[in-house]
């Protein structure tokens, strides 16, 4: 006997299916949600001439109670574009559903009025008109916290790997490098009890998988990625794809970068030591992964990512040495990055790192 | 016959309540009117196994008005009077005009601290996601079709339960046994080659399919 569908049947279903493929914003958080819509908006101003000045947009999650006793303006259709932002702030919703407009006092510039309204610890997207083309930052802790601050791009097509890059080392940082960053970083553990000693967490490429892609999504607000999708050859770890429109208004998918993350390890969960032959044999088949989803989805560009968690730093050359010239014929980037076990060695890093940049002027 | 879920405590409902009201406010579908809370505390109700968590009910009486929860009610009625949720109206319920309907929104200021405790424990972490996703599905829905959705819900429309009988989702039926559940992991058959649907996007198309049912 089927299994019961109330009162739809399976032509229901399969009918909504090819209608939307694959939800947008589903898993996405407030904040990204709010970042996407705004970059709507701003596309939508850049083509009524927006091009001057800077605006910041808070986000608040719960919209009236914020606005209670701030003598702010109610701007109820922010989202169809039709008001100029241009020197001005607004608060509103994930959704840009509702927004209001704060006042701002004659000497004071968008972000004082925003930390003088009391509104400093909401986040924030700050956008700046002048240029070329406008550049925004994502306050994700409010403005009082700068630390907190992320470049967000609101109108691009394509990614440089460069870019690409920038984005991942930023990642790094804020991140990763350090236990203690892990911990902080929305409380995914990479390390396991004893990271001193360089034991991970049980599967880390899955945990920093999870943590990369909301990094991604708030960062590239233009595109789709989708993590763990299967095809043919097995699974790809993230995949980064923009949505366009073709000469006759058709929408297309164009798959931009598959991003291959491996977790490099020297010890297993329990502390047991893994062969560097077993480490080795990784990132060559991180790499044939690599290679083969790059080939079968039609995807622009590629990249394996080593997070590299083994007690020594020996460099890119000696961890990609095997797998350089399949990499470089294949057109597929090789990029690491080194995990400190403690605070201790990634200051001794970053010591070595200033005393050798000091020494490199002397020696020219 | 074995229970599979048994009521939950006044907390435990209390907590549910302040954590719908806190979704619902940050997907911006707020004030909203109290046929349109259970509305969506029944789908969070409904679907909330499907993410391995605790439904506050695991049935409902079927009747014409919708769903409605006595446990649900109740303590929507204490957070207004502990401050934490604000009636924003009263009016005339323009589909029972012996009852007055109230809208709520939440007292954010009140009730951030104790939502801050709440969602601390990770299990509780979980339940945020979820309502989330799902008030963020719900909000994309045209708010007069908000209680429609509920009615459209597979299992509550299931052809084997009459009027005045209970709709049960959770307290002695499990697995394939549960419309709305078969509903959402059937939408896996139909995906997209090379595409595994998440359990957000399964959630964010089952919406979806309400949606269609609502305005149609």
């Amino acid at each position: 006997m089927p299994d019961a569908l109330g009162s739809f049947t399976q032509a229901d279903i399969a009918g909504l299916a090819h209608d939307v493929q694959i939800p947008e914003n589903a898993g996405a958080s407030p904040t990204q949600r709010f970042v996407r819509y705004i970059s709507d908006l701003v596309k939508m101003r850049l083509e009524a001439g927006e091009a001057s000045g800077v605006s910041i947009i808070l986000r608040s999650d719960a919209l009236e109670s914020d606005v209670e006793g701030r003598n702010c303006t109610r701007h109820p259709y922010l989202r169809t574009g039709q008001d100029a932002l241009s020197q001005k702030v607004f608060i509103s919703n994930a959704v840009l559903g509702l927004a209001y407009a704060i006042p701002i006092d004659v000497a004071d510039d968008e972000m004082l009025a925003v930390q003088k309204a009391g509104l400093g610890k909401l986040p924030a997207l700050i956008i700046d008109w002048r240029g070329d083309i406008p550049r925004a930052a994502l306050y994700g802790s409010g403005v009082d916290h700068p630390d907190d601050v992320q470049d967000v791009y609101l109108t691009e097509s394509d990614i440089s790997p460069a870019d690409l890059k920038a984005g991942l080392d930023e990642f790094y940082k804020k991140r990763l490098r350090t236990p203690s960053l892990v911990v902080q970083g929305h409380s995914i553990r990479i390390w396991g009890e004893k990271p001193s000693l360089g034991w991970p967490a049980d599967r880390p490429e899955e945990r920093i998988q999870g943590v990369l892609m909301n990094h991604l999504q708030a960062r590239y607000t233009r595109f789709d990625i989708r993590a763990e999708t299967a095809n043919d050859d097995g699974r790809l770890d993230l995949k980064i794809s923009a949505k366009l429109y073709d000469g006759t208004g058709e929408k297309i998918i164009k798959n931009v970068w598959v991003l291959e993350l491996k977790a490099l390890t020297d010890r297993t969960v329990n502390g047991n030591p893994v062969p560097k032959a077993t480490v080795e044999e990784a990132i060559l088949k991180g790499l044939t992964q690599a290679i083969s989803y790059k080939d079968a989805d039609h995807i622009n560009q590629a990249a394996l990512c080593c997070f590299d968690m083994r007690a020594t730093d020996d460099g890119d050359d000696a961890a990609f040495s095997a797998v350089v010239e399949e990499a470089n014929d294949n057109d597929i980037h090789l990029w690491r990055w080194f995990l400190y076990r403690g605070s201790a060695p990634n200051r001794d890093a970053k010591r070595k790192a200033r005393l050798a940049a000091a020494v490199r002027p002397a020696s020219k | 016959m074995t229970q599979v879920c048994e009521p939950a405590s006044d907390v435990d409902v209390q907590s549910r309540v302040l954590q719908i009201l806190a979704s619902l406010e940050e997907a911006g579908a707020t004030p909203i009117a109290n046929r349109d809370l259970h509305a969506i505390a029944y789908l969070a109700n409904v679907l909330s196994p499907m993410w391995d968590i605790e439904p506050i009910e695991g049935s409902v009486l079927k009747s014409k008005d919708g769903p409605r929860s006595t446990l649900f009610e109740a303590q929507l009625d204490r957070c207004v009077f502990q401050g934490l949720a604000v009636v924003t109206s009263l009016e005339d319920d323009p589909e029972s005009p012996a009852r007055i309907s109230a809208s709520y929104r939440l007292a954010a200021e009140r009730a951030r601290p104790l939502l801050d405790v709440i969602n601390s424990f990770p299990d509780e972490q979980i339940v945020r996601a979820f309502l989330n996703e799902l008030a963020f599905a719900f909000a994309q829905i045209s708010p007069e079709f908000w209680d429609d959705t509920a009615l459209a819900d597979a299992s509550w429309t299931d052809p084997s339960i009459a009027d005045q009988r209970v709709v049960d989702f959770a307290e002695f039926v499990s697995g394939n046994r549960i419309p709305s559940h078969n509903v959402v992991n059937a939408f896996q058959s139909y995906a997209p080659a090379g595409v595994v649907y998440s359990r957000v996007e399964k959630l964010a198309m089952y919406l979806r399919l309400l949606k269609r049912r609502a305005h149609a």
